[in-house]
This record gives C-alpha cells, structure tokens and sequence, in this order.
C-alpha cells in the first residue's frame, strides 16, 4: 500500500485561533454582576455564587499560552477500487500541548463516511495525537477531502477558535475486479481475441504452409508424417508470433445524467479490460480520450502503462462544469498506422464519428462499441412524461446517430452494439469476430 | 429504527444537553427545600429552562442569562452561605457541560482524556474557589464594609485617571504628528 502525500495546517501564528470564545464573556458577565451586587446590596454571600466563574476567567487569562502546532491529514492508500474503504489519518502535533481539538472532514461525493468524521481529542506538550477516520469509496473517479475544519480550544474554553482548509489529498477510485473481468490471464484472452499472426513466416505456433525440404531449412522443421508418407524431405513453416499495436479510443462524453454516466462507466469498463488483456499479451496499447477532455498516451508495453492507462481512464469521470467539445487530438498521425483502433463510444457526437472515419481513412482497422442504455432499447416503453422539444430532439439525435453509424460502417468500419446486460467479455469477442471477418473480406 | 433512536439519544452532545436541564432542576429543589420565601421554585425552574434551551441551540449567551436568573433567584431565597456555594459550583458546572454538548454535537468520536481533562479542571477550579470564597467571607465578615468598598473605590478612580492620561496622550502624539506633516507639505524645500 502505498500512502499518498499529505497536507499540512499550521496552527502557530494564527490568529484566528486566538479569540476569545463566548464562555469567557458569560462567565464575565456573571462576575461582574456578581461583584456588582455584592458591593452594592452590601451582601459578600452573593459573591458564593460568582466565585468559581471568577476563578475561572482568572486561572484562564493567567494559563493562557497562543496556539502552537501542525495538523497533517493523509491517506493510507493512494489507489482503491469502488466499493473499498480507505483511511484517512489526521496527525496533530504541538510542543506546548492543546486542551482540546475538534477535527472535522468533509470527503468529496464519491466518498461515503463509515463511522463519524468528526473526532475530539486532546494533545499532551511534545507529542502528536493521530485521529483515523474510515471512508468507503462509493463511485469511480478521483476523490478528495474537500474540507478539513479545525476547531481548538483551552481547557477553560475561554480561548481558541477555527479554521478551514482545504486538503490536497485525492484518492483515485477505480472500477471493481469483477466488473472489469475476472477472466484476464493471459491465455484465456488469447482464447477471445486471438493470437496477433504476422504475415512473415519463421518460428511461432501456428501453421503457415508445408512444402519439401530446400537447402537451408532446419532439420527441426521436417514433418516426418509427411515426409514418410511422401519419401522425401518435408518441412513445416510456422507464422512467428508477433505483438502488435492496439489504441484504445474512449469518448468521454459529457457525464450530467445517469444515463450518461451509466455509459461513461461502461465505456471505461470496456477500455480498462481490453487494456488489460492486450498488455498481458504483450502488445502495445495506447489510448486516446477525447470529449470534454483530450489525453493522449503513446502506445507502450508494460505493467507501467497499465496503471497510466487506468489513471487516465480514472480521471474521466471528472467531467468539467461548463461542457466542452474536444474530438481533435493534437494529431491524428500519431497513431501508428499499423495499430488496431477499437474506439468505446455511443456514437452521438458527430464530432466523434468524423474522427473515427478520418482514422479509418489512413487505413487502420477500426472497431467501434457503441454501449447502449436501457433508454434507447425501452424508448416504446417509456411514458411519455416529456415535452414535445425535448422528445423531437431525442429523435433527431437518434436519426443522426443511425446516419453517423451507417457512414461508418460504408467505410469498413466495424461497430458492435453492446447491450447493458451484456458481460464484456462476450462483446470483446464479437470485437474479433468481427476483425476476422473484415480481414477476409477487406477490399483495402 | 429504535436502536437507532436510542443510540443518538445517549451520544455525548444530547446527554450532555441534558445534563443541564437536570442539574439545575436538581439545585432548585433543594434551594426551594431550604428556603422559606415564596415563589422561588418557579424563578429558579424558568432559569433551568432558559439554560437548557440555550444548551439546545447552541448560545452561551442564553445559558449565561439562565444562570444569572438562577443566582438572582437563589439571593432572593436567603439560604445559607453553604448552599450558595454549591449554587455557585453547580451554575459553573452546568455552563462547562454547556460547552461541551456543543463540542459534542453530531456523534464524534471523544477522547477519553477529554472527560479527564474537563473533570479535573472543574475540581480544581471548583477547590479553588471555595477556598477563596472561604477567605473572602471570612474577611469581609471582620472588617467594616467601607474599608473593602473604599481601596476599590479609589483604585477605580486612580484607573479611570490613567486611563484619561493616556487617551490625552495618544491624542497629543496623533495631532502633532498631523501637523507636521502638513508643515513638510507647505515647505518641501528646507
């Protein structure tokens, strides 16, 4: 577990936290009537009852000491999966000691509370006091504290104040194993996707062709079946296996309703667990996020990019405020032009589907899931409880996505239609169906 | 759903909230027990209501009135001194739980040095004050009252004339440096 970095409050100097609080003007009121009617009714037993506040406010004033310390918030884990709970450590460390401290949290709404998030303590002089509160991630995406209040106080609460701030520490929730697809090993994969075969002919598992034996041919090669069935030399040749270059495209579009965030989740479901598989066979997986934010990861091997991937994949469910339409990446050409592009989107953005066509241009093999919501396959279904516009323009977006999916398709673009109940493996594999198919049938 | 119910009930803040409706009830029984004038438990129970209503919404102001009520209430009853005392050390104790319900509110999680804390401070302040009132009694009790109102009496006065003295002289230092500002101004070449 790797702790994240933590973000520091300084106490000392600050000035907020030297006030006086209201017990210490309650309990000078009192005295001062207190002494006011034991002077002025000649009465010395009325000072019984105003004795201890005085005593008090005298003791306060004289104990009194500023603030002196450093509140440090922090995470034990950087990275969880939703549904995880995550620690969230509170340090409060002061030379001269505190009376008492309260310590508030308030997490970002992907962040549920277990427990309270609210503690109070005390600290001894030259000594730290650590409070752990425990939060459950509750949806994907990058999460934080969004408020650390800090209230402080003397032993007589006469004295102390509060401050506000706002902690750095972000926790990145990620989706859970079992929706990603428990069924990642590497073979059973290769099982669904295939083996990457190169055109070449050298060592590797599968066969490519078998012919007699010519003068420099390994003697390893020889089909002795064949050869004894034909008397003479014969020799296997294999296709040498090869990895091959794959982008990943995820349309980040804008994620204001649950439908749309349903969608989003999926798309970055299905990112994460093709990302996976091709990395775990060695190819080079790149990807490309585009919609309300442009990210660009080269394509590159490893455990390494796995985690760069899914931290980018992470950050697109922080869409922003005001919506923003970005389908261009800085270049097309940086895509290989020998890569596999397997673009996740719902097609709806024409922005979207002239940037697939324009890759697809350059001669790419490009695959295209369009995850669908149960809106659009219930739409008979659904009462009719929207206005005319709104429902006319349903039909419309509608009308283009079918025209914009069409257009594809006509240039050799294959699109898989995934429905919401659909696990994705069973999508990724009509993914290579489909490949397989266009491959026979390629007219490029 | 009742475990529920009773579990927020007993957190620290409403308990504490509580606390300080019944001790001061508790006081104005035995006040109202030990006294023979009329009319005292309803100004003393309208003061615990008033402390325990400023306890429920937070105001220190609000319990610090209740418990001026209840001191004025229980001057009224001409009790012993000793019960005044105890009048006195429970009134501090209620405003002390006071702060504490509203630190508590919400169900933190408390330290238990905190309850330490809070409780020794209140002993000591309460052991010391007794022991103050005890001097103080006892001297007011052998001297004249004059010879305790006159030193304070003067003190006051000779504070008040300080003061003056330093508000004339702050005035002074502030108008002089005024003028010599605007003299540099009239002549900027010297």
């Amino acid at each position: 577990m790797l702790e994240g970095p933590s973000t520091s409050v300084r106490l000392t100097g600050n000035r907020e936290l030297a006030r006086r609080l209201p017990l210490f003007d309650v309990c000078g009121l009192i005295a001062l009537a207190g002494l006011v009617t034991a002077i002025a009714f000649r009465r010395p037993d009325v000072l019984a009852l105003t004795t201890p506040f005085v005593v008090a406010i005298a003791a306060a004033l004289a104990l009194w000491r500023p603030v002196d310390g450093v509140v440090k918030i922090r995470a034990d884990r950087t990275r969880i999966v939703e549904g995880e709970d995550v620690t969230i450590l509170v340090d409060i460390t002061s030379p001269s000691g505190i009376g008492r401290v309260e310590i508030e949290l308030e997490p970002s709404d992907r962040l549920v509370a277990v427990g309270s998030l609210r503690a109070v303590t005390t600290v001894k002089s030259n000594s730290t006091t650590t409070l752990a509160f425990t939060v459950r991630a509750s949806d994907w995406g990058v999460a934080k504290i969004d408020k650390l209040t800090v209230r402080v106080c003397d032993r007589f609460a006469m004295f102390g104040g509060e401050l506000d701030a706002r902690a750095d520490t972000t926790v990145t929730i990620g989706l859970p194993e079992d929706r990603i697809s428990a069924s990642l090993e590497a073979e059973r994969f290769r099982s669904i996707v295939g083996s990457h075969l190169s055109n070449d002919r050298g060592q590797g598992m599968e066969i490519a062709d078998i012919r007699p034996f010519q003068p420099g041919d390994s003697t390893r090669n020889i089909n002795w079946r064949i050869s004894n069935r034909r008397q003479e030399p014969w020799v296997t040749l294999r296709h040498p296996d090869r990895s091959t270059t794959v982008v990943i495209i995820v349309d980040a579009h804008d994620g204001e309703n649950d439908e749309q965030r349903m969608t989003q989740r999926r798309s970055v479901s299905a990112a994460m667990s093709l990302s996976r598989g091709h990395l775990a066979l060695h190819d080079r997986v790149g990807l490309l996020v585009v919609g309300h934010t442009v990210q660009w990861l080269p394509p590159k091997l490893g455990r390494n990019q796995l985690f760069q991937i899914a931290d980018r994949l992470v950050a697109v469910s922080n869409a922003p405020e005001a919506s923003r339409r970005m389908y261009r990446p800085p270049a097309v050409s940086t895509i290989p032009n020998n890569a596999i592009v397997v673009a996740v989107s719902p097609l709806r953005d024409p922005l979207m589907v002239s940037l697939v066509a324009e890759i697809r241009s350059r001669g790419n093999p490009v695959s295209v899931l369009v995850p669908q919501t149960e809106q659009a396959r219930s739409s008979r279904r659904r009462l009719r409880i929207t206005n005319r516009t709104t429902e006319q323009a349903r039909r419309l977006a509608a009308v283009e996505q079918k025209i914009g999916v069409q257009s594809l398709r006509e240039r050799g673009v294959g699109i898989v239609a995934w429905a919401p109940d659909e696990p994705v493996i069973t999508v990724i594999d009509s993914v290579r169906q489909l490949r397989q198919a266009m491959a026979r049938g390629r007219s490029w | 759903m009742l475990t529920w119910h009773i579990d927020r009930f007993f957190r620290a803040g409403p308990l504490c909230a509580l606390v300080t409706l019944v001790l001061p009830m508790a006081m104005a029984a035995f006040v109202n027990s030990q006294s023979s004038e009329d009319n005292i438990l309803g100004i003393l129970l309208v003061a615990s209501g008033v402390i325990f209503i400023g306890s429920l919404i937070g105001s220190a102001l609000a319990s610090g009135f209740g418990a001026v009520l209840f001191s004025l209430g229980t001057t009224v009853a001409e009790v012993p001194v000793l019960i005044m005392v105890a009048v006195g050390i429970s009134l501090y104790t209620t405003l002390v739980i006071h702060d504490l319900s509203g630190s508590f509110h919400r169900g933190p999680r408390v330290a238990r040095a905190i309850w330490r804390n809070t409780s020794l401070t209140t002993l000591v302040v309460t052991a010391t004050s007794t022991a103050s009132f005890a001097l103080v009694y006892f001297v007011a009790n052998l001297t004249t009252w004059q010879s305790i109102v006159v030193p304070f009496g003067v003190a006051a006065i000779g504070f008040a004339a300080k003061l003056a003295a330093d508000s004339h002289q702050t005035f002074g230092r502030q108008l002089t440096a005024k003028r010599r500002s605007q003299s540099d101004a009239d002549n900027p070449v010297s």
